[in-house]
């Protein structure tokens, strides 16, 4: 269960869980995807 | 009447500010020669030219001001417009626009991305026209809420009236873009984007430390429904009280903050429309290497996810101060006579009573330099789609360079006056007319765009059609209906919705029945689902 994950919102920025939850996902998957992206990178054929 | 009081020294870092930009569009007009300078800097940009240029062109007056008045307005409940808004399509435009088109800008010699569709449609006339004026009418809608911005912060840092204000900046902005067209707008971006970044990042943690921190900000914003109905005597769902600390409702008839609104705005209008709009789709084809596009989403995306963040917090620790009674929101009364509590003041209204004076004057040039930032771009190009879309290259191509580039000029200073005049009567949350400019974006361009990228059947019929469904829909639904369609007992939805059904269906359904492009064409101009061709 993740939802404990999210509690940290609570206890650390007085946040709601579920408010932290649809804040914080969304932030870390579009980061990951343009890291993969940036460390995948080939330059396109010319 | 109400009486102003100009603050000198405000006035005096604002000329400073004004000298530092008239010095950088000087060099950015002895850099302008051609059409080519005019419209895309003659896609000479380096890295942080670009990365910046994205920035200051995507976070605009309606940043720190309509944003923060979202933030007034309704807190966190409209969290996907920081997270998935404006910083995810300047970086995801890079990817999956920026570089894919990379290999035809060398090809095709592309300015405009109207230069695209000519070649991708084999569409060099009609479809160029409709794009380029629809295009124009975009950029148009935008740049009213640019205006809006500047009068708004004008007025409270300034302190002169609120139309003065805007006026001073339409000068200055239409001078230097009608002289130094592209490589001005993008070297005073430069200057401004940086500007406001800075800004941003300084002023709205001591803003959040004036309310009591973080926590308590956030614990604040839940108890706003007792504090204002206590201080202000209004009812505590007044303003979407209630909603305030919540990632929106999950009832579907709420408007602005219901998921089904949430859905059609910040989900698909804001983060696609703004992929799409005309200013952030044409600055991809200025960079001037392909690496750019390597590392640069990334640091676009974190730097401008962090700005809409703070700005958006600037906005709820207003709202949270004015309901503890702390400070005083100014009254907007509207054409119709109704006062309403005036949103969009809610950043420069609590920089005022948070921020030292030294450093509060100085947010004025910061607001101004992520208003002009946006305002330029939009001039720019909305004067090309006039003038060299629409009468270079479908009325009479043998025109000159010098002949265009003076059209370009008095292009400028039309479109500049006419957007300014609109906004002598401010409304209450400027965010609605940038909203409105995406939803034409969203559901004339998508398809063409992305369809023209990546499906192979997209052709110039459904390139057409979908354009003119989409923004013909568009039109009428806000006419008949103004922000949001309610439809009782189901939902309440962002009224630019039914423009992007109507695009799709007429995209996919005259695709699939009409001819596709010869293979010859779709391999030249490496249409297909995939980002890079498996070999040039």
């Amino acid at each position: 269960m993740i939802g404990p994950l999210f509690e940290i919102g609570e206890r650390i920025l007085g946040m709601l869980p579920q408010t932290f939850a649809a804040f914080i996902l969304p932030i870390v998957i579009i980061v990951i995807i343009t890291l993969i992206w940036a460390l995948r990178w080939t330059p396109p054929p010319e | 009447m109400a009486s102003f009081q100009i603050s000198w020294d405000a006035f005096t870092v604002f000329i400073a500010y004004l000298i530092a930009i008239a010095i950088i569009a000087y060099f950015g007009a002895k850099r302008t020669r051609t059409i080519a300078d005019f419209v895309a800097a003659s896609g000479a940009l380096g890295f942080w030219t670009y990365v910046l240029l994205m920035v200051g062109s995507v976070f605009s007056g309606m940043t720190l001001i309509g944003v923060a008045g979202l933030g007034f307005t309704s807190g966190w409940a409209n969290l996907w417009e920081r997270v998935i808004g404006p910083a995810w399509a300047i970086a995801f435009c890079t990817i999956l626009v920026g570089y894919k088109l990379w290999p035809l800008r060398r090809k095709y010699n592309l300015l405009t991305i109207q230069d695209y569709f000519a070649v991708r449609y084999e569409d060099p006339k009609i479809f160029r026209a409709l794009a380029g004026i629809v295009s124009a009418v975009c950029c148009f809608a935008y740049l009213i809420g640019q205006f809006t911005a500047i009068g708004v912060v004008s007025e409270v840092i300034l302190g002169v009236p609120y139309y003065i204000g805007s006026l001073i900046a339409l000068v200055i902005v239409v001078g230097y873009v009608m002289t130094g067209g592209m490589f001005s707008t993008a070297w005073t971006t430069f200057l401004q984007a940086l500007l406001f970044i800075v800004g941003v990042y300084i002023t709205v943690p001591i803003i959040i430390s004036w309310i009591g921190g973080w926590v308590a900000l956030n614990e604040l914003a839940s108890q706003v429904p007792t504090l204002q109905n206590v201080t202000r005597k209004v009812a505590p769902d007044y303003l979407f009280g209630p909603f305030l600390d919540s990632p929106g409702s999950l009832v579907s008839t709420m408007p602005l903050v219901g998921w089904t609104f949430n859905l059609t705005l910040f989900g698909l209008t804001v983060p696609l429309g703004l992929m799409v709009v005309p200013h952030i789709i044409n600055n991809v084809l200025c960079y001037k290497d392909v690496k750019y596009t390597r590392w640069g989403p990334i640091i676009m995306y974190v730097m401008g996810m962090l700005v809409i963040l703070l700005t958006s917090l600037a906005g709820l620790a207003a709202r949270v101060a004015w309901a503890q009674g702390r400070l005083e929101i100014a009254e907007l009364t509207l054409a119709t006579g109704e006062k309403v509590r005036w949103s969009d003041m809610a950043y420069p209204t609590i920089a005022k009573a948070a921020l030292p004076y030294e450093l509060f004057i100085f947010l004025l040039p910061c607001i101004l330099a992520a208003v002009m930032s946006t305002t330029d771009r939009l001039l720019v190009t909305a004067a090309s789609n006039i003038s060299y879309d629409v009468i270079k290259n479908v009325f009479k191509p043998t025109i000159s360079e010098r002949s265009i580039m003076w059209i370009s000029r008095v292009i400028v200073l039309i479109i500049g006056l006419g957007s300014w005049s609109l906004t002598i009567t401010p409304q209450p949350m400027l965010a609605w007319f940038i909203w409105a400019a995406l939803g034409i974006a969203l559901n004339s361009f998508f398809w063409p765009v992305v369809g023209g990228l990546f499906w192979r059947r997209m052709n110039k019929h459904a390139a057409r059609w979908s354009l003119v469904a989409g923004f013909v829909v568009t039109l009428i639904c806000f006419a008949t209906y103004g922000t949001r369609i309610d439809i009782p007992g189901v939902a309440s939805i962002y009224a630019a919705f039914p423009g992007f059904i109507a695009s799709t269906v007429v995209a996919i359904v005259l695709s699939l029945v009409t001819k596709p492009h010869s293979e010859e064409v779709l391999k030249a101009t490496f249409t297909g689902p995939f980002l890079r061709p498996k070999s040039s």
